[in-house]
């Protein structure tokens, strides 16, 4: 026991600096810092836990290879091996000591910012998160440390293969869905934060000796044991390389191809989960001051609604006037006609997503658009025909519109239905005003009428929603469901696909199934969901828009973080079990423009226009 | 000059294939999957290259053979410095584009005429080869009297991001447009105007000048320094 205790000594007397240090960033620092918010008459608080979070395992990192290369290098080795002591036993007490010295300066500081502030600041990871999983990832790392150490017995090498395995130990769980659970990002949103026992969830357990009540399920405990099991493998490794006196000759060499095989993989891997793998049946060029803005088509014909951009100092920039063009569609070709400049003397904000479309009538399209300049303005329909020799008509006024608002249209046989926010300064009233389009190109004006409450309110929030129809005379339920969803011009709105409403929210595509259906309203039930990818969360990927058809979900997203859109699609014919099956990325000025056709191919709009095949996983 | 080339080549080769498998491979798992339209994903592998390239060749000629011990043992053979320093750089050089061709080629197979022709491919991959060259220029003049790679490593670097941080100076300061000239960046961004913005742009034939006698200079600057390593060896043996 005196030789267990002479070499824990040895080893706290030679590690203690990186405690001192540790501590003094993790905990000297924000404590600098609250002293000051304190002077400056604020309210006196350590914020650690940005600190910890952010530089834990590179000092695990550090403290693992430091641990291991300190007594395994030349004659210091062999004097360590001349004692008569196991060389197992020496090398557990360094493991530990070490261990201790990383968990008490990652620790303590969060435990202090719990006692101290009193109240919770919103942090993206605080304290009470990061306490009951950080240790096991931080024991991870430093174990990864330990045991490059003791095989290369080199600090600096040791530390780049280490830093090298610490980066695919933060990032692999993240690029790679089968090994999520070994994310720390994945068991920390998991876990609740309540503050009193009768809050906690049933599903839910305690962790007793955390101050604020941090709840648990017991798969997240998969994530401990992952951890715990680098751990032992690591450990096991050390020893095992330092009993048989086993090292690995390391060099320069060896550090840049492990920092680059890393690197490597976890590319590799995330484009495996983010690859385009929608077959490109056409592609049609259009000109470089265009972009689409939307597409309709039923298969055969249909219209192409542009943008015309103008390169600016952050890339491109809408500048003009929309525009459109008749299509032509065939088995595996698309023929665009010549671009006619859209009606209207200002280009004014329109719902270009919902915009009204038919099938019999596949080159007009019609939209409501609001227009004006320095808080007045009015709502327009405009009527598009693509077709040079029958023009649509002007565009016709609706209702003084002075704010913007969300503006939705739907068409139904030889009625358009159009919605928006009537404000003329004194008060405000949505609108819905009902136009004959049996002549499609010369829509006529029915009437204008206050709406009367209808809609679905958010679907995504809550497991059951209920849809309540416009009061639309002659439309049996199936119709007003369909008019009811797709009149909603609002950004995101959902989409529907036989019985199944779809959507999208900032962490999850959700699937409704109908339970009920009468002459006034339909009820849905949550059935699906899928959670948004760690890696779209990470790079603040947004969706925008989502269109169904025969099974299939295209969901419009822009990837904030390298300015990229993207289409993906989901594949809803099981409900309760939503997945993705499609990816689709080329250039685009902002979010792709998708329609898809009736046989299952579709159209995505961007810089060019594609016609793509179904998903190749799709039977 | 042929052993000397052979043993260069010898020594560093390992670099050659090590940037030409990182640089290809980035760039054809990106065109292949189609993360991101192509133009972004090329942009990427060019700031990869830039980034990697000039470090990895200048770091590992001068600077690593002083920290293996071996460069007074080279300086002692009956050969001019500047034959040594001649023969390090082409290799360095090599090092610098080697790796770059080797992700053009590969661009091309994978995704040339696609979304962007093969000219802009081209295009795009040679202004990053005269950026990485006229960087490793750069770097190999400032780490030639390093003890070590490591300290070579950091100094390069440093190098890197005074003329990343000088660049954006050109870049916003009217008055300084014509410095463009001087900057290893001029090949990538410095050439080229905003309509929206116009500035002044230097005529890509003047700054190749500038550039061709800048690297003319800090070469005939480092092999001075190598020469007077020389000298020093001999003074105390």
């Amino acid at each position: 026991m005196r030789q267990l205790a002479s070499l824990a000594w040895k080893e706290w007397h030679e590690s203690r600096w990186l405690l001192v240090v540790a501590l003094g960033v993790f905990l000297g620092l924000p404590l600098a810092g609250g002293l000051e918010a304190a002077l400056a008459r604020q309210k006196f608080a350590v914020l650690a836990s940005p600190w910890v979070f952010s530089l834990g395992g590179i000092l695990a990192v550090f403290v693992g290879v430091d641990a291991a290369c300190r007594d395994l290098r030349g004659r210091l080795e062999d004097f360590w091996r001349s004692r008569p002591m196991g060389t197992a036993q020496w090398l557990l007490v360094k493991y530990f000591v070490g261990l201790a010295v990383v968990l008490v300066a990652c620790i303590l500081p969060l435990v202090v910012e719990l006692r101290v502030n009193s109240t919770c600041y919103a942090m993206p990871y605080p304290a009470e998160l990061l306490l009951p999983w950080c240790p096991f990832l931080w024991a991870a790392l430093y174990s990864l440390g330990f045991a490059a150490g003791s095989l290369l017995r080199r600090g600096a090498h040791a530390a780049m293969l280490a830093l090298s395995a610490m980066l695919l130990v933060y990032f692999l769980p993240v690029v790679l869905p089968p090994i999520k659970w070994m994310g720390l990002a994945w068991v920390i949103e998991g876990s609740e934060n309540v503050w009193s026992i009768a809050e906690t969830p049933a599903h839910f357990h305690r962790i007793p000796w955390l101050p604020r009540g941090v709840g648990f399920q017991f798969y997240q405990l998969s994530f401990v044991g992952g951890m715990l099991g680098i751990c032992v493998a690591s450990l096991a490794l050390a020893v095992g390389a330092v009993r048989r006196n086993l090292r690995i000759e390391s060099g320069v060499k060896l550090t840049y191809w492990s920092v680059g095989t890393a690197m490597l993989i976890l590319f590799a891997s995330a484009a495996f989960q983010l690859a385009t793998n929608l077959p490109i049946l056409h592609t049609l060029d259009l000109p470089p001051e265009e972009d689409v803005i939307m597409v309709r088509s039923d298969g055969g014909r249909g219209v192409l609604f542009t943008r015309h951009i103008e390169p600016g100092p952050y890339g491109y920039r809408p500048d003009a006037a929309d525009g459109y063009r008749a299509l032509t569609l065939s088995d595996r070709r698309i023929e665009a006609g010549p671009l006619i400049a859209a009606p209207g003397p200002e280009r004014g904000y329109w719902s270009r997503a919902r915009a009204a479309w038919q099938p019999d009538h596949p080159d007009v399209v019609h939209f409501v658009r609001r227009v004006g300049r320095d808080q007045k303005g009015y709502c327009e329909l405009v009527t598009a025909s693509a077709d040079p020799a029958a023009p649509g008509s002007s565009a016709l006024p609706l209702w003084r519109a002075d704010e913007p608002s969300p503006l939705g249209q739907f068409a139904w046989k030889d009625r358009l239905y159009a919605i928006g926010l009537r404000s003329d300064g004194a008060s405000d009233r949505q609108m819905m005003a009902t136009l004959d389009i049996s002549d499609t190109r010369r829509p006529k004006v029915v009437s204008i009428e206050p709406r009367p409450y209808w809609g679905s309110g958010a679907f995504g929030r809550h497991d059951m929603q209920t849809v309540d129809f416009p009061p639309i005379a002659g439309m049996s339920p199936r119709e007003l469901l369909r008019a009811a969803i797709g009149i909603d011009g609002s950004n995101r709105a959902p989409c529907i696909d036989g019985d199944v409403v779809c959507g999208v929210n900032e962490a999850e595509f959700f699937t409704y199934r109908l339970k009920q259906l009468d002459e006034h309203h339909a009820v849905f039930e949550k059935v699906g969901q899928y959670a948004q990818s760690m890696l779209d969360k990470i790079s603040g990927t947004t969706a925008s828009d989502c269109t169904a058809a025969g099974g299939l979900v295209y969901v419009s997203t822009w990837n904030r973080a390298i300015n990229t859109p993207r289409v993906t699609v989901f594949d809803i014919r099981d409900p309760k079990r939503p997945h993705p099956v499609g990816h689709f990325a080329v250039p685009g000025e902002g979010p792709l423009a998708v329609w898809p056709l009736p046989d299952g191919r579709a159209l995505i709009g961007g810089r060019k226009l594609y016609l793509v095949g179904p998903p190749p996983r799709v039977d | 000059m042929s052993s000397l080339l052979w043993k260069e080549w010898h020594e560093q080769r390992w670099k050659l294939g090590f940037g030409c498998l990182i640089l290809a491979a980035f760039a054809l798992v990106g065109l292949r999957s189609r993360v991101v339209a192509d133009e972004t994903l090329l942009e990427w592998v060019s700031f990869l290259g830039i980034v990697l390239l000039p470090v990895l060749a200048s770091t590992g000629l001068v600077p690593a053979e002083r920290d293996e011990g071996s460069l007074e043992a080279l300086l002692a053979l009956p050969v001019a410095p500047s034959r040594i320093l001649i023969a390090k750089t082409l290799i360095g050089l090599l090092l610098s584009f080697g790796p770059l061709v080797a992700a053009a080629v590969v661009s091309l197979l994978a995704a040339g005429g696609r979304e962007m022709s093969d000219g802009a491919v081209i295009d795009l991959y040679v202004r990053t080869a005269a950026t990485t060259v006229s960087l490793f220029v750069w770097m190999l003049a400032a780490t030639i009297r390093m003890p070590g790679e490591a300290r070579a490593a950091l100094l390069s670097l440093g190098v890197l991001i005074f003329w990343v941080l000088a660049s954006m100076g050109f870049a916003v300061a009217p008055g300084f447009a014509r410095l463009w000239a001087l900057s290893p960046f001029f090949f990538t961004f410095g050439s080229v105007s905003d309509p929206r913005e116009p500035r002044v742009v230097v005529p890509v034939a003047v700054a190749l000048a500038v550039q061709g006698a800048i690297a003319a200079g800090l070469w005939w600057w480092a092999s001075g320094q190598l020469a007077r390593n020389t000298a020093s060896a001999e003074g105390r043996s």
